[in-house]
């Protein structure tokens, strides 16, 4: 129940706890008002970017035009305007020094003002030009709503600070509105916006399902991925059957992973030497929507807070980086989603009521897994986590099973077919602010001698920080080289900001309920179990680091977020908190619901940039593989790659290659 | 699940709503932008679609190249390329020349391949305006005889 102003004698000089309600007011106002500013001020800085700098550049005497504008696009020198003889003024938009002094040191440059060309940076004095943008009243208006909401915030939220340091000195300075004392209104949240023909669950399935047919039509509109794609078909091709092509996997030196390719050769079967890109494009489409199924089935929405977390969750799960390593890429299958899927299932089963059935589908699960990837070892993991914190729709002799399968894997694995581990030096990795490549990784290896352990610890620890804190990525400090660069953008900032503030979300929800020693409830459970996978999955990845590896992870972080946000939007929406308390709350969990969206909406980004490039990979393809000789005689694999390049061809793609327009690369990266 | 006070749950608070509508919109302006995409042919955010063959090689549109040529269209041809994505102002170029304008070495490789040739004057002016090392080992490989690689510097 909101606190109603009640007159409890003579108003001059008494505080009435109707001021102080308009006290508590104009603090939760004041916030409102600050995100207001900074979303206003994000918009503009996202869309127009800062404000440039103006300098002045004079051509040397032989640049002609062309030479000229080639030279202003690479210093990013804009508003270009002929000021005398070869003297032009222009808005420098990269003020990194690095750009600066190749600037400066570009022989086609004569002299330049307003740069000091000793330190490579713009003069303090250099003149600020207005935003490029041909309706200067947008960041007018921006910049004014940005000030003026500022004040208001820092004003509403002065004055509420000021009422809790010292009650009574402003609340006194509202008017408390004359309220009929002893009138009792229905309780307004009980009443007030009821849906009364929505249904939560039918919501939930909704939307995931609009996502997912999203994303499925940005997978389709790609072509098949071109060169390590190609070589697996062309072995699909030289394979007289899907059988041949599992016991051929099966005695590989490297890897254990038979169905793989086995996988390759059925779908390479199925499109009958023409309807290639149909049938694996089609089966990544599936993929997407079968893994966003399986995931919103998991969640059991029942109520509208259920559904409003159920969204949190399914931008989160599309939004983290992890993700786009599952759509992004296909060999020509994509076996990290293929494993995303086959571990959702096995946490579906656990959430069943059981049997028999249930227990034999699990144990296929991870047979199938496991022969697929390494990472399908999480079946196991995901099981006995799911068994440990309550959900037994697999039961212990279900999980018995399965730990015999494993025990005859790793047998398998290392004793009969001495397999082994991969190496150190086997594929590149990001360490620190860096991708090595295997030559840099040897030296690396060199530099730790008999302690790999330090690597593989960096590996491993780096790979859990990648899905909690979304940096490094892939290895590497994405966002602090971009500090260190003077590149900060919104899409370093974005990811970072979203994970750091869900994970402590999650974190808050384990320690509330840990302290309060309350029984394991789903909340509870989809936190423990996504402890279970990250830590196995980090494991896993303790060779070498790659984002799609986590993506297993990064599902049951969703669903951990999902647990969060369900109980923080249970917190903010009792009377357990004070207004301002639970104003500030909501509208955290409001930004950062939009933070989310926006990362998800850079799949779409991702995808049609990732389009393009493969694109170019089928068009280059057929020349290079002539000129090196890897041209292949047999006309049956001629036919195959002609095919596959026709395919790619034609499909008429949107253009990101030439950053125009620019704001998607401000917000996110392909 | 159970919670005290269903009732609570099962309406649409405020606070509720708004963290319900960002995922939502997203949801619906993606499929919406697939859907003019699919309708116009042209993607509502990335429309820049090259009207010759010196803009789809100044704007590395690898498949636009591909089909114009395949389509008979002449790899030598000059061109105009519209000011604002590549240069500020508009240009006449060959497809060869837009490609080194956009610095873009397997675009440059790509048109040698499908049968552009540059002759010595050509070539030297493609030379100059290359201001990328790679670029520039491209057009190495198919320089003609005759062609000089000096430009003039101050």
């Amino acid at each position: 129940m909101p606190a109603v102003g009640v007159l409890r004698g003579p108003a001059v000089g008494l505080v009435t706890p109707g001021a102080h309600t308009a006290a508590r007011r104009a603090f939760a106002a004041g916030l409102i008002c600050l995100g207001i500013a900074a979303a206003a001020y994000g918009i503009l800085h996202v869309t127009f970017g800062p404000r440039p700098f103006s300098i002045q550049v004079r051509w040397a005497p032989d640049v002609d035009d062309v030479r000229r504008q080639v030279a202003e696009r690479r210093y990013g020198l804009s508003q270009g305007e002929p000021l005398e003889g070869r003297t032009w003024r222009y808005a420098l938009n990269d003020r990194s020094p690095t750009n600066v002094r190749a600037l400066v040191s570009d022989a086609v440059i004569e002299d330049t003002q307003n740069i000091d060309r000793t330190a490579f940076q713009v003069s303090p004095s250099a003149p600020r030009l207005s935003d490029q943008t041909s309706h200067t009243w947008i960041p007018v208006g921006l910049r004014g709503v940005t000030v003026l909401c500022l004040i208001l915030g820092l004003i509403g939220i002065g004055l509420g600070l000021i009422e809790r340091a010292a009650p009574g000195t402003t609340a006194a300075w509202f008017v408390p509105r004359q309220r009929r004392v002893g009138v009792t209104s229905p309780d307004p949240i009980v009443t007030r916006h009821r849906i009364r023909y929505l249904n939560p669950r039918a919501a939930a399935y909704g939307l995931a399902s609009l996502i997912a047919v999203a994303i499925a039509c940005d997978v389709l509109w790609m072509p098949i991925q071109g060169d390590d794609s190609l070589s697996n078909l062309l072995i699909a091709q030289r394979s007289p059957s899907v059988w041949a092509s599992f016991n051929d996997g099966l005695v590989s030196q490297s890897y254990l992973r038979p169905f793989r390719i086995a996988q390759i050769k059925a779908l390479f079967d199925v499109a009958q030497g023409s309807d290639y890109w149909l049938v694996y494009r089609g089966f990544h489409a599936l993929l997407v929507g079968v893994a966003i199924f399986l995931f919103t089935r998991v969640l059991r929405v029942s109520t509208m807070i259920d559904f409003a977390a159920a969204a949190f969750a399914l931008v989160t799960l599309t939004g983290l980086h992890t993700f786009s390593g599952t759509v992004r890429e296909a060999f020509p299958i994509n076996h990290y989603l293929e494993i995303v899927v086959f571990c959702l299932l096995a946490l579906n089963l656990a959430r069943s009521r059981g049997g028999i059935w249930v227990d034999a589908a699990a144990v296929l699960t991870f047979a199938v897994a496991t022969l697929t990837l390494e990472s399908g070892l999480l079946i196991w993991v995901v099981a006995a986590a799911a068994w440990a914190v309550g959900w037994r729709g697999v039961s212990a002799r279900g999980l018995v099973l399965m730990t015999a399968l494993l025990v005859g894997y790793a047998y398998l694995r290392f004793v009969h077919l001495s397999s082994g581990l991969p190496e150190l030096t086997e594929r590149s990795s990001g360490y620190l602010l860096s991708v090595l490549d295997p030559p840099e990784l040897r030296q690396l290896q060199q530099r730790f001698g008999a302690h790999p352990l330090i690597f593989y610890s960096y590996n491993v620890v780096a790979s859990a920080m990648s899905v909690l804190f979304s940096e490094p990525q892939a290895g590497v400090f994405e966002t602090v080289r971009a500090w260190l660069d003077d590149t900060m953008l919104p899409r370093a900032v974005l990811p970072v900001t979203t994970s750091v503030v869900t994970t402590g979300l999650i974190v808050w929800t384990a320690m509330h309920r840990a302290a309060r020693r309350r029984p394991l409830d789903d909340t509870a459970r989809f936190i423990l179990v996504c402890v279970a996978v990250l830590g196995a999955n980090a494991a896993l990845s303790f060779a070498y680091t790659r984002d799609e590896i986590m993506s297993p992870a990064g599902a049951f972080y969703a669903l951990a977020a999902f647990g969060a946000m369900r109980d923080g939007l249970l917190t903010a929406t009792t009377a357990t908190m004070s207004r301002a308390a639970r104003g500030a709350f909501a509208l955290l969990l409001c930004v950062l619901a939009v933070g989310w969206a926006v990362r998800s909406a850079g799949v779409h980004y991702i995808l049609r940039s990732q389009a393009v490039k493969q694109q170019a990979d089928w068009v280059g393809l057929t020349h290079q593989w002539r000129r090196s000789g890897l041209w292949p005689t047999d006309p049956a694999e001629q036919r195959l790659i002609l095919r596959l390049r026709a395919d790619a061809v034609r499909f008429v793609l949107p253009n990101t290659r030439v950053d125009h327009p620019a704001w998607p690369t401000r917000i996110w990266t392909d | 699940m159970a919670y005290p006070n269903m009732d609570r749950l099962t309406r649409l608070d405020p606070i509720v709503a708004l963290v319900c509508v960002p995922p939502i919109l997203l949801a619906v302006a993606w499929l919406a932008v697939l859907a003019i995409a699919g309708v116009t042919g042209r993607d509502p955010i990335w429309s820049l679609q090259p009207r010759n063959l010196s803009e789809a090689a100044a704007f590395r549109d690898t498949g636009a190249v591909v089909r114009r040529i395949d389509a008979g269209e002449d790899p030598n041809r000059l061109g105009e390329v519209r000011p604002g994505p590549i240069l500020p102002n508009a240009a006449t170029l060959t497809p060869v020349e837009a490609a080194v304008v956009s610095r873009h070495p397997e675009m440059v490789q790509l048109l040698f391949d499908l049968g552009a040739s540059l002759d010595a004057n050509a070539w030297q002016r493609a030379w100059c305006i290359s201001d990328d090392s790679d670029v520039r080992d491209s057009l190495a490989a198919h320089r003609p005889a005759g062609a000089a690689e000096n430009c003039v510097e101050p």
